[in-house]
């Protein structure tokens, strides 16, 4: 279980987050929806240890992350947006990097990279330098490197954010196999039909606070639309935005 | 936790040994310095050669063949010319020209007034040296005939020299040539403060630069552990470049062409050792410092200017020891000079005692950890994982 109650979180003058509360089972994959500045990734970072709440508590698996972040970072694998791929190593040496810091052996690193390999089709680029690669193939990259001590509980901060259908797949296929493994999945994302696809229930964000969640009827018989995306827009902002 | 702290530093160094840009400034300062030091010697050699080859043109020598012979005994190479002379020095054929005249050996013989013509452009002003130069063995040669003279009526020559001047030459070229060895403590430290500007602009500046920084974070390992890591990366880097510098001098030493400079200088198994073990404590506080300005940079060019900036102060340390030429007192105390003083006196042969040892090992030491410990600070501040 991820749970995460009553979160605060102000920087300076700035409230990031205000006020969230909300819990993942295992087996579940929940979608983190908001606009862009809506306080999503600092949920995250304080959900995996980076950065401290003002105020409210974060519990994984049974740890609190002011307690013991590194033993909740052990459990998580997070994939930060913007990726943070090591430019002159191959994409082996990047996951295996993680691997060893998450303290695996270098058997098991191998095995891992093997089979995230297979999965995410980088057959191809795996012993290239991550210098050259396309926006696709870091994802496909960090999202290994995320998961190769096979966490608990994943954290992925826009992880089909500008893939092409193919990739978008992969991740899409990725995603369910972890949660047939019996992993929690968090996954944000800007854009209401990403969720669709594989989520199990979504939660809005909107100005640091939980403007709703549910699963995605429930969401869009609470906003009264008939489209996704209007649910979205008017859960999101208002609903004075609506076409 | 061994095993995490070896990934972490194999990593540092395989990602910056591929960092062909950096690369180049891990060897720069060493190469530099070898290259200068050696190019000290050998244009101190080709002065003094160019000096010692000095060319009279002289017409006429067969008139005055004791004085020839007596230019030549001073390191003059005589050389007899045809043709007008005033032409030749006006069509700038010679520099300037000595006259011996047909009746020189008669006036000579009969104590007549004996002159001989220095014929030379006075308006070029490079030559005048060496006008001044002829003038003046022409000078002493007279003196001493007139003295022989002199000596064979019975008259003392110092009725004729009441007051003699005698040449005390300071500036000559050994003096110089030894100076060129305090560059070598000084090369040493530029090494030890520029070897790993690149790798830790890299793990710092660059970590942030390129949002790697936030995922590296993300695993179970303590920030100390993390910077432990670079740290180490960056001391092993600098001590190897170090080593191999350090190895190239005690090779390329003996090659130059001392002994042509009257010279002797050694370089012994002894002050590698020594040298070594002073530079412990200046590679640890001039890694940690290095990582510690470049982890308030955004970018790694806003690092590099600052850290080129932070060179100069062991440069003019480095140039202070040298020329204020300090012994004991309380800059033993000061970081990084302390090291520096004991690394000077190791190669004028003035090793220092065990108690200046154990006071600038220990107090540049103690500031490394310093630095270390408030690297650590900043690491756990969010502005700086994601400022």
């Amino acid at each position: 279980m991820i749970e995460v109650k009553q979160l605060h979180k102000r920087f300076g003058s700035v409230v990031a987050v205000e006020d969230v509360s909300f819990s993942i089972a295992p087996g579940e994959i929940v979608g983190l929806l908001g606009p862009n500045g809506a306080g999503k990734t600092t949920t995250m970072r304080i959900v995996s240890g980076l950065v401290m709440a003002t105020a409210g508590s974060v519990n994984v698996g049974g740890i609190d992350v002011l307690v013991d972040p590194q033993k909740v970072q052990a459990q998580l694998g997070v994939m930060p947006d913007g990726g943070g791929l090591y430019q002159r190593l191959t994409a082996r040496e990047n996951i295996a990097y993680f691997g060893e810091l998450q303290g695996l052996s270098t058997s098991v690193v191998a095995e891992r990279i093997a089979a995230l390999s297979e999965t995410l089709g980088m057959q191809t680029i795996i012993d290239r330098r991550a210098e050259g690669f396309s926006h696709g193939e870091r994802t496909k990259v960090a999202l290994a490197r995320a998961l190769v001590h096979q966490p608990q509980y994943v954290l992925l901060d826009e992880p089909t954010n500008g893939l092409d259908v193919l990739t978008t797949r992969a991740v899409r296929k990725l995603l369910l196999q972890l949660k047939s493994e019996g992993r929690a999945v968090i996954f944000s994302s800007h854009l209401m039909h990403e969720v669709n696809h594989v989520c199990d229930r979504a939660i809005v964000i909107a100005n640091g606070r939980v403007a709703a969640s549910g699963t995605l009827e429930q969401l869009m018989s609470q906003s009264g639309q008939p489209e996704i995306e209007d649910a979205f827009v008017h859960l999101a902002y208002g609903e004075g935005h609506l076409a | 936790m061994i095993r995490v702290l070896g990934s972490i530093v194999r990593k540092e160094l395989k990602d910056g040994l591929r960092d062909k840009r950096a690369l180049v400034t891990w060897f720069f300062m060493p190469l530099f310095f070898l290259a200068l030091m050696y190019g000290m010697v050998l244009f101190i050699l080709s002065v003094q050669e160019k000096s010692q080859a000095f060319k009279l043109s002289v017409q006429g020598a067969e008139y005055a063949a004791p004085l020839v012979s007596w230019l030549r005994e001073e390191g003059v190479t005589v050389v007899e010319v045809e043709g007008d002379p005033v032409a030749l020095v006006n069509n700038l054929e010679e520099e300037f020209v000595l006259v011996i005249a047909g009746d020189f050996p008669g006036k000579f013989a009969n104590f007549d007034d004996a002159t001989l013509e220095l014929i030379f452009d006075r308006s070029r002003n490079s030559i005048q040296g060496k006008v001044n130069r002829v003038k003046y063995l022409i000078r002493q040669w007279s003196g001493r005939i007139g003295s022989l003279r002199l000596i064979a009526r019975g008259v003392s020559p110092r009725v004729a020299n009441p007051v003699t001047v005698v040449d005390v030459d300071v500036a000559n070229d050994q003096k110089l040539a030894s100076r060129m060895f305090a560059l070598i403590p000084i090369m040493l430290v530029m090494t030890i403060f520029t070897a790993s500007i690149g790798l830790s602009v890299d793990m710092m500046a660059g970590e942030r630069e390129k949002h790697s920084l936030e995922p590296l974070l993300l695993n179970p390992v303590s920030r100390e552990l993390i910077l432990l890591g670079k740290w180490l990366a960056a001391i092993l880097c600098t001590a190897v470049i170090l080593l191999i510098t350090s190895i190239a001098i005690f090779f390329l030493v003996p090659t130059l062409p001392l002994e042509r400079l009257g010279l002797q200088y050694e370089v012994t198994v002894l002050h590698l050792v020594q040298t070594t073990l002073i530079s412990i404590p200046l590679i640890c506080l001039a890694t940690a410092i290095q990582l510690l300005v470049s982890i308030f940079a955004k970018s790694f060019k806003e690092a590099q200017s600052y850290i080129s900036l932070l060179v100069m102060v062991p440069m003019l340390l480095a140039y202070y020891v040298l020329f204020a030429d300090v012994t004991g007192g309380w800059q033993i105390w000061v970081p990084i000079l302390g090291p520096l003083m004991l690394m000077e006196g190791i190669f004028v042969g003035e090793p220092g005692s065990v108690q200046e040892w154990g006071a600038a090992v220990g107090v540049s030491m103690a500031a490394a950890l310093i630095v270390a410990a408030f690297l650590v600070k900043q690491l756990k501040r969010e502005k700086i994982v994601y400022g």
